[in-house]
């Protein structure tokens, strides 16, 4: 007999309860979570906006925060950042249409990733801001490593996608039968670990600092 | 690992004489509560959560089997190749003939306690496959040749001090001081073009949803991404209990899982796989396995141990653990230390391989209270020592105490004198101070902590003198 067959052999022998029809175990599962508030954290009297940043900027998430007037703006709030912290002007933009349609002149988009101390604009596909997350899918225009590699990690994201909770943002992929991207990642803050004396260190192995630009639609 | 908890009182014993792993957990085990409490007591839906969650187990395991065929069709369905392995080896046999047939010559791994239950490292072994532990933890634990001793942070064993010795001997090259985060930086330094160069990645699942086939890991390292993303080969092995039926549901768990492991309200990186490459991506594995394992699992289903199938691996109830805070993870001799281990590793060996654990308890019942899923555990530790009385495996010394207890309690009047004398004794060694220092027939606890000194008079001694006293009064 094969593995499979002598695991649901097992599994069906210790059942105590007839197998129901599907529709019926549909029904009980989708109850189960038919009101997610009872289960969330409440932010009632906060925007989305509000809620987010003061998330994504706390102790425990350690992002910095940039509201730009418009998308246009990205390429000067970047220089601006890398200033700062006393980068060059190496960068690396993810290849997608919002960010291509920026004007980059000034900045030599040729980093090696793979090395060190690199930086790298990548477009979040929502926000949440029940925990201050962003969210980011694998894609042609969206390598993945690119939120992995960077020492530097700055993200833009749009007001026109902030979501309250990880429950809002399963339907917009499209509900539980749509095709899905390989790899969905909810990124909150930084690479971190507590694994040496349960003290917190950032950039493990990805970012060790965030910068996110939020622009409007 | 070779399970030894069978030697538990010798590891004890070892253990308790180790300066270094008491100051390591001394640093850790109360950080790790401090923690956990701030994010709860700010998580006023935590009650609910906890049952919500609590039912959507039940729920799935009352269908296991309806979930995990919903589960194999959709995975399927995004390209995964779906293995099913009833025991250890077949799990084992499995990875290596993946391993095998992609030539592979290196494996980068992400940690999983289901990949220690199976032997990953053996498999990779067998395979002729240098593995490369890319957790910071796993990465130290490698270095030092140690099994894990924390399901969470398994190189809790270890000072920053014996980390520095091992970086500095191992490293290629050295790490620039002996600070925390510097030790930090050197294991990224030393691992990061490992990551892009390794041929197979092999990750384990936090989670398994049944209605998009997706596995899930939750990382604060980011290592998970980086490990799954570079090999041409992803293999995901997890346990058949690890499923929820979608991602709402897995919602209600992320948030619990979070706050009980590390005290934080989600861990940095939350990521669903969904399988191998897309055509036209710009990154991600060609191939993507997926490995469901049992190993005791389909037993457990519907006896006195199936509420431990609700286990999420949060670890909390070791943090919480006096006994694990004196011993650490590797006196249990298992895969599984803590609290959650002691139930569960007689179920995946056998109850007189583990006889000792379920006794390593002092039935404090704060396990079950941080217990995100409020897994009975003090109740099943119980049981499995009721069990064991039944089948015998109770030591003499045990037999002879409850032989002598039984003979004592029976007599009332017998048992008011000998625990008044017991009293009168305990205050006398006590040398007018409030803890006892010294005590016959007790050197085994009293060498490692003092016992306080109990009231005057036993409880029937007091109850009565205050019956006397309040019919006195007018």
């Amino acid at each position: 007999m094969s593995d499979r067959a002598l695991i649901f052999g097992a599994i069906r022998s210790a059942k105590r309860s007839p197998a129901r029809p599907a529709e019926d175990i549909a029904k009980e599962a989708a109850d189960l979570v038919a009101h997610p508030e009872v289960t969330q954290p409440g932010f009632a009297g906060e925007t989305l906006l509000d809620r987010f940043v003061a998330k994504a900027t706390s102790e425990r998430v350690t992002a910095t925060v940039d509201q730009l007037a418009a998308k246009r703006d990205i390429p000067r709030a970047v220089s601006e950042y890398l200033k700062k912290i006393g980068q060059g002007t190496d960068i690396c933009v993810q290849n997608c249409a919002v960010l291509n349609g920026l004007d980059w002149s000034g900045f030599a988009c040729s980093p090696d990733l793979e090395k060190d101390r690199g930086c790298a604009v990548t477009l979040a596909e929502y926000g949440i801001a029940e925990t201050g997350s962003v969210v980011f899918r694998s894609g042609a225009d969206s390598p993945i490593l690119l939120n992995f590699l960077p020492m530097y990690h700055i993200v833009v994201l749009r007001t026109d996608t902030l979501i309250g909770y990880t429950e809002d943002l399963w339907p917009l992929l499209g509900g539980a039968h749509a095709p899905q991207s390989r790899l969905l990642t909810i990124v909150t803050g930084t690479s971190g670990t507590a694994d040496i004396e349960a003290i917190n260190v950032r950039g493990a192995h990805g970012p060790k600092h965030m910068h996110i630009l939020i622009v409007p639609p | 690992m070779i399970q030894t908890s069978d030697r538990f009182k010798e590891h004890v014993t070892r253990a308790l004489a180790d300066d270094d792993l008491k100051i390591a957990l001394s640093r850790t085990t109360g950080l790790l509560q401090a923690r956990r409490r701030q994010v709860i007591d700010e998580y006023a839906e935590y009650g609910a959560a906890r049952e919500r969650a609590g039912a959507i187990k039940d729920h799935t395991l009352a269908h296991l089997d309806h979930y995990l065929e919903m589960f194999e069709t959709n995975a399927r369905a995004n390209g995964a190749t779906v293995h099913w392995a009833k025991t250890p080896e077949a799990a084992r046999r499995i990875v290596t003939k993946i391993c095998t047939q992609a030539g592979a010559k290196t494996a980068t791994r992400v940690k999983s306690m289901l990949g220690e239950e199976i032997g990953i490292a053996q498999a990779l072994s067998d395979a002729g496959v240098e593995r490369i532990e890319t957790d910071l933890a796993e990465h130290i634990i490698q270095l030092a040749q140690d099994p894990p001793s924390h399901i969470v942070m398994p190189a809790m064993h270890k000072t920053h001090e014996q980390v520095a010795q091992l970086f500095d001997d191992l490293h290629d090259i050295a790490p620039d001081t002996h600070d925390i985060p510097d030790l930090v930086g050197s294991a990224r330094r030393e691992l990061r073009q490992k990551f892009l160069s390794a041929d197979v990645s092999i990750s384990g699942a936090n989670f398994l949803i049944a209605d998009t086939g997706a596995t899930v890991t939750v990382t604060n390292e980011g290592n998970s991404e980086l490990t799954c993303t570079p090999p041409k080969v992803h293999i995901v092995t997890a346990g058949i209990e690890k499923l929820v039926p979608g991602m709402a549901h897995a919602s209600v768990f992320l948030r619990l899982l979070a706050r009980a492991a590390i005290g934080a309200e989600i861990t940095q990186y939350t990521t669903f796989y969904n399988g191998p490459k897309r055509s036209g991506d710009a990154d991600g594995p060609e191939a993507y396995h997926i490995v469901l394992v049992d190993n005791h699992r389909s037993e457990m289903l519907g006896s006195d141990l199936q509420a431990m199938l609700k286990c999420i691996r949060c670890g909390a109830c070791m943090n919480h653990c006096p006994v694990y805070a004196a011993i650490g993870g590797h006196a249990y001799g298992a895969v599984y230390p803590g609290p959650m281990g002691s139930v569960l590793t007689p179920a995946l060996s056998s109850l007189k391989a583990a006889k000792d654990l379920p006794n390593a308890c002092t039935l404090n019942g704060r396990c079950k209270e941080v217990c995100p899923v409020n897994i009975p555990l003090p109740d099943m530790l119980r049981n499995l020592r009721a069990r064991q009385w039944e089948a015998k495996l109770a030591s003499p010394v045990t037999k002879l105490a409850l032989g002598a207890w039984r003979f004592v309690a029976r007599r009332p009047k017998l048992y008011h004198f000998a625990t008044g004398m017991a009293v009168f004794g305990m205050r006398l060694l006590s040398l007018g101070r409030t803890r006892i220092r010294r005590m016959p027939m007790a050197g085994g606890w009293v060498k490692y902590r003092d016992l306080p000194r109990p009231e005057k008079g036993s409880f029937m001694q007091q109850y009565k003198a205050s019956k006397h006293a309040g019919e006195k009064r007018p």
